[in-house]
């Protein structure tokens, strides 16, 4: 590999760097294409998936010990009985596109043309209320008769448009409906699919345990015997036996007082490492 | 009530953190799908899913169903007869045949 601190290069299966540097940062570096503004890049082998997992050990870690032993073993290319099954639901799921129908504006102006008409409506009637008190006063209704015609000419026109909104509204509905119908679709291809995938890690983590439960026995400051159970130990030890198992070239980042140097650290894990001090 | 129905696996989750977390809003929930509150704060957690999943949540404005409101009487009188029938394979179709009752293809012509 060769990685680039600031201004400092390091080359080697295995390097040692004393300079500080985010654990993280390192091991992020190993797996994205390095861009020129970045303070510290690394060129090594493409990391299997398994890498976001254990590709960076560091007593603050998590890790979700089943899932990474799981992937360790598709880096070790084992496969399952519900690979197939898993790759054809992924293609259906391609295939089928995840449509989207927007109905915010429709429902907005239902609901504005549809005050609208209230307003109106409301005006019509006083109007016309007020008009029949000044016929029974004789009084002059000339201009009510007019304000009451002009109202009631809005009141018609915002009616046509509340039905107009009304039917927009209705026609995006019923897009919505067809668009759910695909989705609802993709809901249950995506649950089979989590289903499978469950099965397959549990398949996996089920052949690798045996291997998992010696790699903790054997890892340095680990337990000193094969543990009852081997996931209840911490998440370094975990992660370690994890990277060991798993058969990958890309540099694992250690940032863990376990291994007198980086030489012995890539012996024990079978890879390239990069030693944080 | 505020029906709301979830389209995908990211929303049917976020639906259950709401429905976990505010529980106090949320009328009943079945799986995918919670009826909230006609509250504004039932409102606000629906429009939030919205927001956050698009055509992904579906919200409906639900109420109570009254039939002797919605429904005319040969309707009720109808579901009222098939289920007191002494025949349980009996289809309704066959049912109202030889009855005064209404048929399904004219029951699924009139809207409410």
């Amino acid at each position: 590999m060769i990685l680039r601190l600031a201004d400092t290069v390091y080359r080697g299966r295995t390097v040692t760097v004393d300079g500080n540097v985010e654990p993280v940062a390192v091991a992020r570096a190993v797996r994205e294409v390095p861009v020129d503004e970045s303070r510290v890049t690394v060129r090594a082998q493409t990391p299997a998936p398994v890498h976001e997992r254990v590709g960076c050990l560091h007593p603050q870690m998590g890790l979700q010990t089943r899932t990474a032993l799981a992937e360790a073993g598709r880096a070790r290319g084992l496969s399952t009985r519900f690979d197939a099954a898993i790759r054809e639901l992924r293609q259906a799921l391609r295939e089928l596109s995840a449509p989207t129908v927007e109905a915010d504006d429709q429902r907005r102006a239902v609901a504005e043309a549809s005050a609208e008409t209230a307003r109106l409506r409301e005006r019509v009637a006083t109007t016309r209320g007020r008009l029949a008190a000044h016929r029974e006063l004789d009084g002059d209704t000339d201009e009510l008769e007019a304000r009451l015609e002009s109202a009631a000419s809005d009141l018609s026109e915002a009616e046509t448009s509340a039905v107009a909104a009304e039917q927009t509204l209705a026609r995006t509905r019923e897009k919505a409906r067809a668009a759910r119908a695909v989705l609802d679709r993709r809901m249950r291809l995506e649950d089979d699919l989590a289903n499978r995938q469950r099965q397959a890690r549990a398949r996996l983590v089920d052949r690798l345990t045996d291997a998992f439960a010696s790699a903790v026995a054997a890892a340095p400051g680990g337990p000193d015997s094969r543990p009852a159970d081997p996931f209840a130990v911490d998440a370094v030890t975990a992660g370690l036996a994890v990277a060991r198992i798993a058969d990958f070239d890309a540099p694992v980042v250690l940032a863990c007082d376990r291994f007198p140097d980086a030489d012995a650290a890539s012996a024990w894990l079978g890879a390239p490492v990069v030693r944080l001090r | 009530m505020l029906l709301v129905i979830t389209y995908s696996r990211a929303a049917r989750q976020t639906l259950r953190n709401v429905c976990r977390a505010h529980d106090d809003c949320v009328v009943g929930q079945f799986g995918r799908v919670a009826l909230l509150e006609a509250t504004e704060f039932g409102a606000f957690q629906a429009l939030r899913l919205r927001e956050k999943h698009g055509t992904g949540v579906q919200v409906e404005w639900t109420q109570p169903f009254n039939e002797y409101e919605r429904v005319r009487e040969g309707v009720r009188e109808a579901a009222v007869a098939y289920e007191a029938r002494d025949e349980p394979a009996t289809p309704y179709e066959r049912f109202a045949a030889g009855r005064d009752l209404p048929a399904p293809d004219r029951m699924r012509g009139e809207e409410l």
